[in-house]
């Protein structure tokens, strides 16, 4: 579309000015995303990575479990992060501390809009970027300890660093690709599909490319392929036998190849194939999901005005065989969403650039018009990442942390040092993060022999085989319908 | 040796062991929290926010009295697939298989039989509570007639979607716990409860553990 580099040297922008929209996303990003990082309550899967990242820290490795859980990279980056301040232990986290790093890559995957600039233009490549720092679903997920933005991070990196490698066939393009490629699947299984996908995506579009100018049989081409192949499994290697001190370990991602096909495809959160599209576009209770309609027809538009583009029929197929591929695939999480809603950002920018430059409008309205844009997908967002962070009606919010967690806290928080908790429950997260400071607790699935004299935290299948004499039980909500009753074990 | 004096050289060896600052306190492991997957989320429409705190006090006249216990009871499911339904009013509120009965899938409902009309403050209801779980098209009815043509009063409706066909109704859905579920009964006359339910959150079968139903015998 663009002649790029061209383009882009004509434009003589000098480092400083070139550097300045980056940085500004990025602060603007972080200002988005850092004000009441505390306030959320923890999510069950951000409670669970705080222990798996004590368990990274204190042991030094990383143990991967195939089923429930992923790759390192988060953990080596968390206890990275935290290692200046000296924290090692859950008991000494802060919920900030942890949600340092999806805010981090949440904005960094925005700033990394503008490696577009090429292929984009650098009008539509500050929209993408902005609608990366504001828009909704990209905020809430910033404000998770989970794997997903670190993964989004890397993906957008290796979109551009494997399209850069696609035009150039330079080795050194090859290795930074497959090294995001390395660094992507050892954060999360799906990274697997997006790769996957998106060189499909490359190879189909190859095929009906003039044969002349991108044959895809190429020798150096098949090289370099082989280069990105092989530099990403030498860091997947690396990183799952913790730097090669368990080498045992290396293979853990391949192993784990058939559990997580089952996870896809069995019963876990499995959903109908439309669920994504209703998660994203149907009106819930919080409000109007007018981002992603604002992205989807934005994106359409760019799509449309420059199909003839080889980036941005790239961008266009890959995103639609993995929003079709995860629509098909039974299991669904909402955060899922934004392996498509990235490529969905950059064309909706390329589609806001064309419609800017074809309307002609004084400056005056282009600023009225950006900040009215801007000004809506802040309201959808303070709704939807603030107001109602963990309403069950919040189509974002998946199986979210109860504020009545806080009460619980606040009960637990006036027990003397080294009183007894006793938990026995079939589901009890997030309650070890809010029990993370009483080191005597214990959790069992079934009521024990004996209870010792103490607190009890029962859940509601328990309940009837508590002692006799244990009570009243207090009911403590931990998720939407989920409860833990508190009562007391007389001595 | 003599069984004393080899006592005393016992305890006399065995004493340094037991000095102070020999002496470290029993600290046993307890079991740490089993790592888990992403929770499902319990998807119920017009679910009941959590309850603060124990369950507000109900007040009922004094004279009020639990007018089910072991008084007959009926349904739509003669041949329930556990339990009976003699269950329903047999006083034992225990969430384990035995003290529960479970109705066949779809729309069912139990009809308790008060022997006399009563002027009724309260339903206590327990379901299920072995595991958090709603129960759908929950409606609550009193009359005077078995047959519940004439003359009928519904305490209770959550069933949004009108699925039992007794008139869609507004109230919520909730999650079962210990406590059973108390229904503000705002003293209707009548003989008969009926209770109707159409599966629950986790599977499409029924299932009740007790009823009770507090009130006073009418003059």
């Amino acid at each position: 579309m663009f002649d790029s580099k061209a383009e882009y040297t004509a434009a003589g922008l000098r480092p400083l000015r070139r550097f300045t929209p980056v940085l500004f996303v990025f602060a603007l990003a972080l200002l988005v995303r850092l004000p009441g990082l505390d306030s959320r309550p923890m999510h069950t899967d951000e409670a669970v990575n705080a222990f798996i990242l004590e368990e990274t820290i204190t042991s030094g490795t990383h143990h991967y479990r195939a089923h429930d859980h992923h790759g390192p990279t988060l953990y080596y980056a968390a206890a990275g992060l935290l290692a200046p301040a000296a924290l090692r232990h859950a008991a000494e986290f802060k919920a900030w501390h942890l949600r340092l790093i999806p805010v981090l890559c949440g904005a960094g995957f925005a700033a990394a809009a503008f490696l577009f600039q090429p292929w984009l233009g650098p009008t539509a490549s500050c929209a993408a970027a902005l609608t990366l720092a504001l828009a909704a679903p990209f905020v809430y997920y910033s404000g998770y300890f989970i794997h997903e933005t670190l993964l989004l991070l890397l993906f957008a990196g290796w979109l551009a660093a494997f399209w850069r490698w696609r035009e150039s066939d330079r080795p050194g393009h090859a290795a930074v690709a497959g090294l995001l490629a390395g660094l992507m699947l050892a954060t999360k299984e799906t990274a697997a599909l997006l790769l996957g996908l998106f060189a499909l995506a490359g190879l189909v579009g190859l095929r009906f490319s003039a044969p002349h100018t991108n044959d895809p049989v190429r020798p150096r081409r098949l090289l370099g392929l082989a280069l990105q192949t092989t530099v990403a499994f030498a860091v997947v290697a690396l990183l799952f036998s913790g730097f090669g001190r368990e080498p045992a370990g290396a293979l853990d991602l391949f192993r784990a190849i058939g559990a997580q096909t089952g996870r896809g495809l069995g019963n876990e959160h499995a959903y109908p194939w439309f669920t994504y599209l209703r998660w994203a576009f149907a009106p819930a209770p919080v409000g109007l999901p007018w981002t992603a309609w604002l992205l989807a027809s934005g994106a359409a538009f760019g799509l449309w005005c420059h199909r003839r583009d080889a980036f941005i029929r790239w961008l266009g197929s890959g995103g639609m065989l993995v929003f079709l591929a995860f629509s098909a695939l039974p299991y669904k999480t909402p955060w899922l969403m934004l392996a498509w809603l990235l490529p969905l950002a950059l064309l909706a920018g390329l589609g806001a650039a064309t419609a800017w430059s074809a309307l002609s409008l004084r400056p005056a309205l282009r600023a009225a018009a950006t900040v009215l844009v801007v000004a809506w997908l802040a309201t959808e967002t303070y709704a939807r990442c603030v107001r109602h962070a963990v309403d069950p009606g919040n189509p974002l919010a998946y199986s979210p942390s109860s504020p009545d967690l806080a009460r619980l806290e606040n009960t637990l928080a006036r027990l003397p040092d080294g009183d007894l908790v006793q938990v026995v429950a079939h589901d009890y997260w997030p309650l070890p993060w809010i029990l993370r400071r009483h080191t005597r607790t214990g959790y069992w699935s079934e009521v024990p022999a004996t209870l010792a004299p103490g607190l009890v935290l029962a859940g509601p299948e328990q309940i009837g085989s508590l002692p006799v004499g244990t009570g009243p039980l207090e009911p403590y909500e931990l998720r939407p319908g989920i409860f833990v009753f508190l009562g007391h074990i007389p001595r | 040796m003599h069984p004393l004096r080899l006592a005393l050289a016992l305890l006399l060896t065995a004493a340094p062991g037991l000095r102070a600052e020999d002496q470290k306190p029993l600290v046993t492991e307890l079991p740490k929290p089993l790592f888990v997957g992403t929770p499902a989320p319990i998807k119920v429409a017009n679910l009941e926010p959590a309850r603060s705190g124990a369950r507000p006090a109900f007040l009922i006249p004094a004279a009020a009295q639990n007018l089910a216990l072991k008084k007959p009871v009926t349904g739509s499911d003669a041949q329930p697939l556990l339990g009976d339904l003699e269950l329903l009013t047999d006083g034992d509120k225990d969430g384990s298989e035995g003290s529960y009965v479970e109705l066949a899938p779809g729309t069912q409902w139990v009809q308790l039989d008060l022997g006399a009309p009563a002027t009724l403050h309260a339903l206590l209801v327990w379901h299920f509570h072995a595991q958090a779980r709603a129960y759908l098209g929950v409606v609550a009815q009193i009359s005077d007639d078995p047959d519940f043509i004439r003359d009928v009063t519904t305490v209770y409706n959550n069933d949004v979607q009108n699925l039992c066909g007794q008139g869609a109704g507004k109230d919520p859905t909730y999650i079962e716990t210990y406590e059973g579920r108390l229904i503000d009964a705002k003293g209707t006359r009548g003989r008969y409860v009926r209770l109707y339910s159409r599966g629950n959150s986790a599977n499409s079968l029924n299932h009740y553990i007790e009823i009770e139903a507090w009130g006073v015998p009418a003059p």
